[in-house]
């Protein structure tokens, strides 16, 4: 295996990151910093909410939902996956 | 990633109905199919149990990056899971993240064609460059460029199919924005790229059987 065959994927892999480093940030530079709703409210014309999903956050990162609710889904996932991997485990 | 983020009301109810039975449709020959192969998905319905939940527990998660962001693991799901638990895995996570208040009800039948084709894409891309791409890491970098790249495409579609109701704002203008919101998540598909690749390495050299690798 040559070289240039064993690091084609790792070059191709770096060539469409750095292709989609340079448009995010021109994305970024044309929208200025903005929330997820926000963004989509703007590209799509609609008047937006802002400031209500902040709140709680930890160093700006936060919970998109109720963050009691988001922690009892977890819960019952784990205990399902426990569940599962009991049930199908070989 | 992809995600239709707006709320219940944005699309009108003939559009909703329209997406949440193509998303069913999807959902029903899923099912069919694993019902065919009966209990040959054994070893992958777990996989598929545990993907979903480290896929909604990141999902839920804003990261403040350009703004604000989400990781979702679609790809991931594709690669480890498969298409057809992978149909069934997106329409659980957008389910429960409606259920917490992140998206509406009504366009969780648009978001699971989106997550899907993301699954899919990342599957086919996964699996048809093995050939030609043997590193574990780049190949399953490449395969959620792909997958989240054609994710963003259907996002644009379903959006520009079906209008948003009570906006003035002309299709070309919704599809400037678009585009924009395109190359930010593109942006972030890098970070998810680089996780899924990481991740896949891992399992690849741990467990090379969860990702029907046959050492050449």
């Amino acid at each position: 295996m040559t070289a240039l065959v064993q690091y084609r994927g790792i070059l191709v892999f770096g060539l469409i990151a750095g292709i989609f480093l340079i448009a995010a940030f021109a994305a970024y530079q044309a929208t200025g910093p903005m929330g997820i709703e926000e963004r989509f409210n703007t590209a799509a014309g609609l008047s937006s909410d802002e400031g209500e999903e902040e709140a709680g956050g930890i160093v700006g990162f936060f919970v998109e939902g109720n963050a009691l609710y988001y922690l009892l889904v977890i819960v019952v996932l784990v205990i399902a996956c426990a569940a599962i991997y009991w049930r199908f485990h070989e | 990633m992809a995600h239709i983020h707006l709320e219940d009301g944005a699309f009108t109810l003939a559009w909703v109905i329209v997406w949440w039975v193509l998303a069913l449709v999807f959902i029903a020959v899923a099912l069919w199919l694993l019902r065919a192969e009966g209990q040959k998905n054994a070893k992958k319905v777990t996989i598929a149990a545990f993907v979903t939940a480290a896929a909604f527990a990141l999902f839920q998660v804003n990261i403040p990056l350009f703004g604000g962001v989400h990781l979702n693991l679609t790809p991931l799901i594709g690669i480890l899971a498969g298409p057809v638990l992978g149909a069934l895995v997106v329409l659980v996570i957008n389910i429960l993240s409606a259920a917490i208040g992140h998206g509406g009800w009504g366009l969780i039948g648009a978001n699971v064609l989106v997550n899907l084709s993301e699954v899919v894409v990342a599957y086919l891309i996964f699996r048809g460059t093995r050939a030609i791409i043997p590193d574990l890491f780049s190949r399953a970098g490449i395969a959620t460029f792909a997958g989240l790249f054609c994710g963003n495409l259907v996002m644009v579609v379903v959006i520009l199919v079906s209008g948003i109701q009570g906006v003035t704002q002309s299709t070309e203008q919704v599809l400037a924005g678009l585009t924009l919101i395109i190359a930010v998540n593109m942006g972030v598909a890098i970070i998810e790229a680089a996780i899924t690749g990481l991740v896949v390495r891992y399992i690849g050299t741990a467990r090379p059987d969860l990702l029907g690798e046959v050492q050449s």
